[in-house]
């Protein structure tokens, strides 16, 4: 007999709660003191032997149903001894899980651990079976549970060190379930690994069955000499022309000495740059290669680290593209001089992206001035009139941001005259708060992706600038508010209209009304606002084995409309993949470091969509962790770990279920306390008859 | 059974019996307890004991001229100074049972603190009557004994304030005894719950009524003695005898309420026929109530006598 949860025995502590009920039933009922029995000796107690003797059944009946009710809770099991063939069996199984993420590829550590596997086949006797799994992020069976040594040392012979991370909780599974399977009573995990801490997360709790037993055998070896790369960024580079970008590599140093490296920078097979990187110990740096003109489409890129041992982190494969150019035109009323002179300053500074700015007078307006836009602004004009108005509003419609800001000079009037679909409502005068300290804003949205960026706790402080106007903007636009006044009033309100969308802003960024281009949030504000009135995505420069990458979202990206077509991805390897169409949102879970190609079936000629895959930066950090930890981490949850004559393929918790022991003693408290209850209410009902 | 009279009410000053077992200095209980039934009775403060015109005596040098007889002096013009019965200088005495029978209590206050009290307020009153005070504890034999003298006023107040319960009682060997210790005739109030039988009771009494002194019973009694509240069955044991008796009270309640009142009536009636006054004490009620009752019931008697 065994429990599942012995703890629940200290319920048995509740059995105090009956003894102390009768133990001061008792002493009420020692002796009522009294001056003299002269008066008293003609009535003697006839029934209290027999009141005695219901006090003790019902106190007994208390005390089982209080101990039943714990002894339930701790769900008890039988160990129960079942014949089964394959438990007869003398021998062990084991299950060899073996390491083979790309941390295992430093040194010698692959080739140690495949000694280790070696040695523990080697070490199994005659009736003992083995199977292997390997894994790195994923976990797979490579040779069955027997007791042919061959069959394993062949899948030995054919398993490389992967691109891939580490994660052991699905290895642990796998190898449970196999010798789960293999039915014996002596089963042991042996895991070869060079236990790196990134991989092991204490939450991912494993525990071991009876009679199971981790064994772990460490290969990482030495101390880690290594340089890697750990990110890349790539921007416009304002310093040259509009179409040089600027690459920046950030490199880490392992290891107890300075170190002196070169780095290289390859697009397609040339070389194009090069650099002497000083290295601090156990530090990093940042490469710069400045100025680089790069084609309007995306080419793959390398940086290199050349002279390092570990050479599957010193290569970093990169995308560079021309940097994309956000277009915004700004038209402002006729001759109210250069309000404009903050936005387009702010406009100016950016740099993922770029923002080309052309700005007009509503009066200079034409047709021409439209086309080619990524967001148009109405900076406090209102809207334009004739073929103009017509011709922005179908922009809009086609995708077009447009920003509108609702500052001193928009004339009621000229707003009258603006699509319903855009602005239903009609400007209203602007609210005064200049009696005050003026307005601030209040509230914004920080879960909309416009404004998302201020989500972070040190991320500016929206709420310093101060309003002395502002015109109010109803919530019954029909939009969605992105931020209000600290009155209440809508401050950013977003419509869509048609595949685009139109911003409306209750005041102007100018300085005439407030103070808020002055201040230091406005120039992210702007950048964010312009950024998504433009529907811009920052490219995916480089992206890491493991990621997962949206196929329908990368060709859109790129322009090519995929959803009622098929998709064919190329991994490294050049295995491929087809994506069937119209199957929903497709996904390429990236596996091994390298530049996948990414084609859309219907158009088999056009420029593939390319995806940078690199090694996991978490497989370059080589702390490791104790793996008594590990195994201290599994504790085994049946305390029976001979194992023999036992039903070993099931755990406690299966057992107990299957038994179910805790509902029959749950019954047989519901029956005692049944009983008792009549026990009680006769009692009761005897005293008060007397 | 004595009643309480009518008029108590109003002469009570309401002094919890509880509250005042509670105060260790047994003068200032008995001067509260005497002060408080005084001043609501305005009337003399010689009432009860010895206050009766005793005889004349001749004039000497420093008796108070306040007290001299003009009438007689007008008459006989000789100088006589009136004596009272309180001038006589009576013996009181105060007998307190303290067997264990005494120690009980239903509500906090047992009756022998209650014995206390009422022995306390009765030496004061007799020594603010300039009477001689003693003090007897007695449970089976005499266990304290303060002869009365007045100058023994704080020597019972301290004998009552160290009495406490003993073994066993009875009532006709430690009052014989003490009817022989008391070689000058007095008043003996017996502090006493009367668990005997009424004719063991009224023999003890009478004894010491034949040697000539008055005697007073007071029978304290607790409110659970008298009205027997117990609900569930229980063993009740003897305070005294440690005998332990099994009882359904609900069952018994009335006989045993009417076995205990023709106890106290039988009492009496023994008591009255030896000439031994009988009071009963309610430790529930106040205890000027029962001084009151009481004094103002002797005062009535001895004019009938």
């Amino acid at each position: 007999m065994s429990l599942l949860v012995p703890l629940f025995l200290a319920g048995l502590a509740a059995i105090a709660v009956p003894i102390l009920v009768h133990l001061v039933h008792r002493e009420r009922s020692i002796a009522e003191r009294f001056p003299s029995a002269m008066f008293l000796r003609k009535e003697p107690y006839r029934a209290m032997a027999r009141q005695k003797l219901r006090h003790l059944l019902l106190f007994a009946l208390r005390v089982l149903a209080v101990a039943l009710l714990a002894f339930a809770f701790s769900r008890p099991f039988f160990t129960r001894k079942v014949a089964r063939a394959a438990v007869t069996a003398s021998g062990k199984d084991v299950a060899i899980l073996l390491d083979r993420s790309a941390s295992m590829g430093y040194g010698d550590r692959w080739s140690r651990a495949r000694a280790a596997v070696e040695r523990t086949l080697s070490s199994l006797g005659a009736d003992d079976r083995a199977a292997l799994v390997v894994f790195d992020t994923r976990a797979a069976q490579v040779a069955p549970l027997a007791n042919d040594r061959s069959a394993i040392r062949t899948a030995l012979s054919a398993e490389r060190v992967s691109t891939r991370g580490t994660r052991y909780v699905p290895a642990l599974q796998l190898g449970k379930r196999v010798l789960g399977e293999g039915g014996r009573a002596s089963r042991e995990l042996v895991l070869v690994s060079d236990f790196q801490r990134s991989g092991w997360d204490v939450r991912d709790n494993q525990a071991l069955a009876g009679g199971e037993k981790l064994t772990s055998i460490d290969v990482s070896g030495e101390d880690v000499i290594n340089v890697a790369w750990r990110g890349v960024t790539v921007e416009r580079d304002s310093a040259a022309s509009n179409d040089a970008v600027r690459v920046i590599g950030r490199i880490a140093n392992a290891g107890p000495a300075k170190r002196a490296v070169r780095v290289t920078l390859a697009i397609g097979p040339r070389e194009v740059a090069e650099q002497k990187v000083d290295l601090p110990a156990d530090g990093g740096a940042t490469v710069t290669f400045a100025g680089l003109r790069v084609a309007p489409t995306a080419n793959e890129a390398r940086l290199v680290v050349h002279g390092d041992t570990y050479a599957l982190d010193d290569t970093l494969r990169l995308l560079l593209e021309r940097p994309r150019h956000v277009s915004v035109l700004i038209i402002e009323p006729a001759g109210s001089g250069d309000r404009a002179f903050f936005l387009r300053e702010a406009l100016a500074l950016g740099a993922s992206p770029s923002f080309d700015i052309v700005q007009r007078t509503r009066s200079a307006l034409s047709v021409a001035d439209l086309t080619s836009r990524d967001v148009i602004i109405l900076h406090d004009a209102g809207w334009p009139t004739g073929a103009t108005g017509d011709r922005l509003r179908e922009r809009v419609a086609n995708g077009t941001g447009l920003v509108i800001a609702l500052g001193d000079r928009a004339a009621p009037d000229e707003w009258a005259r603006a699509p319903r679909d855009i602005l239903p409502l009609p400007v209203r005068a602007p609210t005064d708060r200049s009696a005050g300290r003026g307005g601030a804003l209040g509230w914004i949205d920080r879960t909309h992706a416009a404004l998302e960026t201020f989500a972070g706790s040190r991320s500016g402080d929206l709420s310093a600038a101060r309003f002395v106007r502002y015109r109010p903007i109803s919530d019954t636009l029909g939009g969605r508010v992105l931020a209000r006044f600290d009155d209440g009033t809508a401050a950013l309100v977003e419509r869509n209209v048609g595949r685009g969308r139109a911003l409306v802003w209750g005041s102007g960024f100018g300085v005439e009304w407030s103070d808020f281009p002055r201040q230091p949030v406005f120039l992210p504000f702007i950048h964010e606002i312009m950024r998504y009135a433009a529907g811009y995505r920052a490219p995916r420069v480089a992206q890491n084995v493991g990621d997962v990458v949206d196929l329908d979202d990368a060709l859109g990206a790129a322009g090519v409309a995929t959803s009622s077509q098929a998709i064919v991805a190329i991994a490294p390897s050049g295995q491929r993949r087809r994506f069937a169409a119209d199957t929903g949102r497709r996904s390429l879970s990236l596996d091994e470091a390298g530049f996948f190609s990414l084609t859309g079936a219907g158009a088999p000629g056009s420029r593939p969509t390319l995806v940078a895959a690199n090694l996991d930066p978490r497989e370059s950090e080589f702390d490791t962790f104790d793996p008594t930890r590990l195994t201290g981490a599994m504790p085994t949850d049946v305390d029976d770990s001979t194992g023999q004559g036992v039903d070993a393929t099931l755990t406690a918790a299966e057992r107990e279920r299957q038994q179910s022991l805790w509902w029959w003693l749950l019954a047989a408290v519901t029956v005692v306390l049944g009983v008792e209850a009549v026990a009680a209410a006769r009692a009761a009902g005897t005293q008060s008859r007397s | 059974m004595t009643e309480p009279a009518p008029a108590a009410a109003q002469y009570s000053s309401g002094l919890d019996p509880r509250v005042l077992a509670r105060i260790d200095n047994l003068e200032l209980v008995a001067r509260a307890v005497v002060e408080g039934f005084l001043n609501g009775l305005h009337r003399s403060v010689q009432l009860g004991f010895s206050t009766e015109f005793a005889q004349h005596r001749a004039y000497v040098p420093g008796d108070d001229l306040r007290r001299l007889d003009w009438r007689v002096y007008a008459r006989t013009d000789r100088y006589l100074i009136r004596e009272y019965e309180a001038e006589t200088n009576t013996n009181v005495m105060v007998a307190l049972d303290v067997s264990k029978s005494m120690s009980y209590s239903s509500g906090g206050v047992t009756k022998l603190d209650i014995g206390r009290v009422i022995g306390a307020s009765l030496a004061y009153l007799a020594q603010r009557q300039r009477d001689r005070v003693g003090f007897a504890a007695f449970a089976a034999d005499i266990a304290e004994y303060v002869p009365p003298a007045a100058a023994h006023f704080q020597l019972v107040l301290h004998a009552l304030g160290r009495a406490q319960p003993r073994e066993r009682g009875e009532l006709a060997k430690p009052l014989a005894r003490l009817g022989d210790a008391l070689r000058r005739r007095g008043i003996i109030v017996v502090l006493t719950d009367c668990y005997e039988a009424p004719g063991v009771v009224a023999d003890a009494m009478g004894g010491l009524r034949t040697s000539g002194h008055d005697v007073v019973v007071m029978h304290i009694l607790d409110r659970a003695e008298l009205d027997f509240p117990f609900e569930d069955a229980a063993t009740f044991e003897d305070l005294e005898t440690k005998e332990r008796i099994p009882l359904v009270p609900a069952r018994m309640r009335d006989r045993y309420r009417e076995s205990m009142r023709e106890h106290m009536v039988t009492l009496e009636r023994k008591l009255l026929e030896r000439g031994v006054d009988y009071v009963t004490v309610n430790t529930a009620m106040p205890i000027e109530d029962t001084l009151f009752n009481y004094l103002v019931r002797r005062e009535r008697l001895r004019r009938v006598r």
